[in-house]
């Protein structure tokens, strides 16, 4: 093993490699900095290049792109409350106030941190333990485990909007609702198209997330320019990174949130988005500081980026471990490797033992490279924000819509994200949270289709006994019950407790 | 004036028939009708990289992506016929999908310029399973009707077509649960949790699965020890195949050299062996012979597909 080791040292660290895995990271930044764009976009711009490089110097540029791309939709969360990939959506929830309050370097150094931790654990994660969290995957992994899973992150939007849970619930369920549209995944038939062929797909996640979080802020924007409300302009010309004392009582939710992300991502299909938010509540509940999220509060910034870049780590586990990739951005990951003759799946260690060492460094080091990507893109962002506000506001709106159509090429998509725009502005006007809609949308297809397998392999048993064959699946569906209902009542005895008191 | 107006149409002409003599002298697009990443995507990827080797001119891949390649077919049908815009489609939404649904083109909207590849489909179980052989199987299933699970990669689609056909040809009651894409059901297969998937031969390498039988007329070549299923009594041929299609009016001289370009890229040494890396076997057929093939397939699948939709 050593021998493999020294073997993958010296295939790594060649000067072609290093510069190739920094301008992959570099580039993955920028692109998930840009909002609208996001890792797919990146990954695909990409996959011609890699199919002219050789095999490591591939790997190197898919690592350095994938790992940075999701930090870089971090740093257009806290500086224009603009996720640049659906990920960041909880970064931006606690980034984007503290950006206001004038702390934005502050907020991306947490940022910034919190995301290499996350991402250096669940690279440890993959070195050591790959093929036995792999095994873990297949045996937890099954349907009714992760609706369960899915469940907790729909309980999350309870949390999400303490004080408003009414209006959240619904936006929650009107995200379920507008998931339906298209194609039912069982049966094929075709829901809520109103004949038309363009709906038959059903609305596709570019055009919700670049509709809710991009158009939907611009349109804001405009909003609150024409009413001429002072509004503080966001400086930001560096990191700051946070001094060691304020990590003090933090480091527990950092390790936790990352832990969060490597046991969601292990799991194909959850989803990095799901496992933000679950993190993100998770953290709310055991933080002291847990009714200052959603004003500005590290801890959150920690618990969500944490979490989200801990996944890259864990989607790999399944596709090097046993070549099932868990999202878009591995499958394509999958498919080039595989170009390059490099088979990932039960094979892979015993076959190419340097490659898997050499990905594992690679990967390391792109979480590293983050830090002096980091300044670069966030300089030159610092100057792009400070343009007059139509221009930025313009080039938003631009990239937003360029990242609608590059996926799917479909002209459709451009027109549908500018009237969910006006659709999502119109909530924000009347203070309905939109998080809970994208939380509802995205995990709407994964809870109906495996809830439609969970009654399959249910079959004739009755749902009581079926639930309690996989203890894990109780626990979390307990869990999630949790989520939802505590807010709920705590608001309730708050309120009951204000009451008594005016009586008084 | 007048004679402005009159050289520039000359010049305008000329330089449409100079486009038709020289073709291609501008960037062709390749339509994929479906997500970066997956089958369809690499190869049409692969292929794109070889004709553009052959032509000298930028060919750049294009997903349109939903509705099961429905959006990809109709953009390629519906682009203008000047040999600039190809499509690569699998067989699926081809030859199977038209018999399911109404579709907004038909296979003669569209110019077969040739088969890219073709491999049939393996009946997959993990490597674990006590059976040896398709009989075993389906003695087995026959026996515990009900008890177990197959998997596809979604309702409608080839693996979905080829176990619902191979368990009616054989008169087996297994229950049917529909994943996304290959990863899933594969990765339910190495969770146990289903028993059965098909596919084409490049997951082998991959996982721990062992084939029973192939779902082709004859053995293949490259896996001479996987009996033929004809060999256990039914004719279930289910296959994945990659055509390059283009709009229906071309000028004949364009679809001759489209056709020539794609016939060497097909046979070109890097084509091959990047399509051999990904567990796929190159298959070229000219235009006249793929139309012959599109349309077999075509009517084979009216029938057995007309039949199942009818339970």
């Amino acid at each position: 093993m050593l021998e493999n080791i020294l073997a993958s040292l010296s295939m790594t660290f060649t000067p072609e490699v290093i510069l190739i895995l920094f301008i992959g990271v570099v580039f993955g930044c920028i692109v998930g900095a840009i909002p609208g764009l996001g890792t797919c976009v990146a990954l695909v711009v990409c996959l011609p290049f890699t199919l002219k490089l050789d095999s490591i110097s591939a790997i190197a540029l898919l690592m350095g792109v994938y790992g940075s791309s999701i930090y870089g939709g971090s740093i257009s969360a806290v500086l224009i409350n603009t996720p640049g990939t659906p990920q960041s959506a909880a970064t931006g929830l606690d980034g984007y106030p503290m950006a206001r309050k004038g702390l934005a370097g502050q907020a991306l150094g947490w940022v910034t941190l919190a995301s290499i931790f996350g991402g250096l654990l669940s690279c440890l994660a993959l070195m050591v333990a790959a093929p036995q969290l792999a095994d873990l995957s297949l045996k937890y992994g099954g349907p009714l485990e992760i609706c369960a899973l899915i469940c907790m992150g729909l309980a999350c939007i309870s949390s999400l909007s303490e004080g408003n849970q009414i209006k959240g619930i619904l936006m929650g369920l009107a995200g379920l609702l507008l998931a339906t549209i298209g194609n039912d995944p069982v049966s094929g038939e075709m829901r809520f198209i109103f004949n038309t062929d363009a709906l038959a797909g059903g609305i596709s996640l570019m055009p919700v997330v670049v509709g809710i979080f991009p158009l939907a802020e611009v349109f804001y924007r405009i909003h609150e320019l024409r009413s001429s409300k002072e509004v503080q302009p966001i400086e930001c010309s560096s990191l700051i990174f946070p001094k060691l004392v304020e990590w003090k009582g933090r480091v527990t939710n950092l390790v936790r949130s990352a832990m969060i992300g490597i046991g969601l991502g292990i799991l194909p299909g959850v989803g990095a988005t799901a496992s933000t938010f679950v993190s993100y509540t998770t953290a709310q509940k055991f933080s002291k500081n847990g009714l200052d999220f959603g004003k500005g509060e590290p801890d959150g910034l920690i618990a969500a980026e944490s979490s989200n870049n801990a996944i890259t780590g864990g989607a790999l586990i399944p596709t090097l471990a046993l070549g099932i990739p868990g999202e878009p951005a591995t499958a394509l990951m999958l498919a080039s490797m595989t170009l390059h003759g490099i088979i990932p799946g039960v094979r892979l260690m015993v076959d190419n033992p340097d490659v898997v060492y050499s990905s594992f460094m690679l990967l390391i080091l792109a979480n590293l490279l983050i830090i002096p990507a980091a300044f670069i893109v966030i300089r030159t962002f610092g100057y792009i924000i400070k343009a007059p506000a139509p221009i930025l506001l313009g080039l938003i709106v631009v990239c937003s819509l360029v990242g609608v159509y590059i996926p799917s090429g479909m002209f459709f998509d451009v027109p549908l994200a500018l009237a969910i725009g006006v659709m999502a502005f119109g909530m924000r006007l009347y203070n309905f949270p939109v998080t809970p809609l994208l939380i509802g949308y995205v995990l709407g297809p994964q809870l109906e289709f495996n809830l439609s397998q969970a009654a399959i392999y249910r079959g004739d048993m009755s749902v009581f006994s079926y639930v309690t064959t996989s203890p894990l699946a109780m626990v979390l569906f307990s869990i999630a019950g949790l989520f939802l209902f505590l807010p709920i009542l705590r608001s309730m005895f708050l309120a009951g407790k204000s009451a008594l008191r005016a009586k008084v | 004036m007048k004679k402005v107006v009159v050289t520039m149409l000359a010049m305008l002409f000329l330089a449409g028939n100079a486009m038709a003599a020289n073709y291609p002298d501008r960037t062709m697009t390749v339509v994929i009708p479906f997500g970066a990443g997956g089958e369809t995507d690499i190869v049409a990827r692969i292929l794109a990289q070889a004709i553009e080797e052959e032509a000298g001119v930028t060919v750049a891949p294009k997903n349109i992506v939903g509705a099961a390649g429905m959006n990809g077919c109709k953009a390629v049908v519906s682009a203008k016929p000047d040999g600039y815009t190809v499509g690569v489609i699998p067989s699926a939404p081809l030859v199977m999908h038209p018999h399911m649904r109404k579709l907004p083109y038909e296979l003669s909207a569209f110019e077969l310029i040739g088969r890219v590849t073709y491999d049939p489909y393996l009946v997959l179980v993990h490597k674990d399973e006590a059976w040896t052989d398709l009989n075993a199987m389906i003695g087995d299933m026959k026996a515990n009707p009900g008890k177990y699970h197959w998997g596809s990669s979604g309702t409608g689609s080839v693996p979905y077509f080829a176990g619902k056909n191979l368990f009616e040809s054989f008169g087996v009651d297994a229950k049917h649960v529909p994943f996304k894409g290959d990863a899933g059901a594969l990765q339910a297969i190495a969770a146990k949790r289903v028993k059965l998937y098909t596919t084409t031969a490049g997951v082998l390498a991959k996982h721990d699965l062992k084939a029973l039988a192939i779902l082709a007329p004859e053995k293949s070549e490259k896996l001479p020890e996987i009996p033929a299923v004809s060999e256990f009594g039914q004719d279930v041929f289910y296959s994945q195949f990659l055509t390059l299609v283009a709009p229906k009016g071309m000028p004949e001289d364009v679809i001759k050299r489209l056709e020539e370009l794609v016939a060497k890229a097909v046979a070109s040494e890097k084509f091959v062996s990047d399509i051999q890396k990904l567990g796929m076997t190159p298959a070229y057929l000219s235009a006249a012979a793929t139309k012959e093939f599109v349309e077999g397939e075509w009517a084979r699948n009216e029938v057995s597909i007309k039949k199942m939709m009818e339970k």
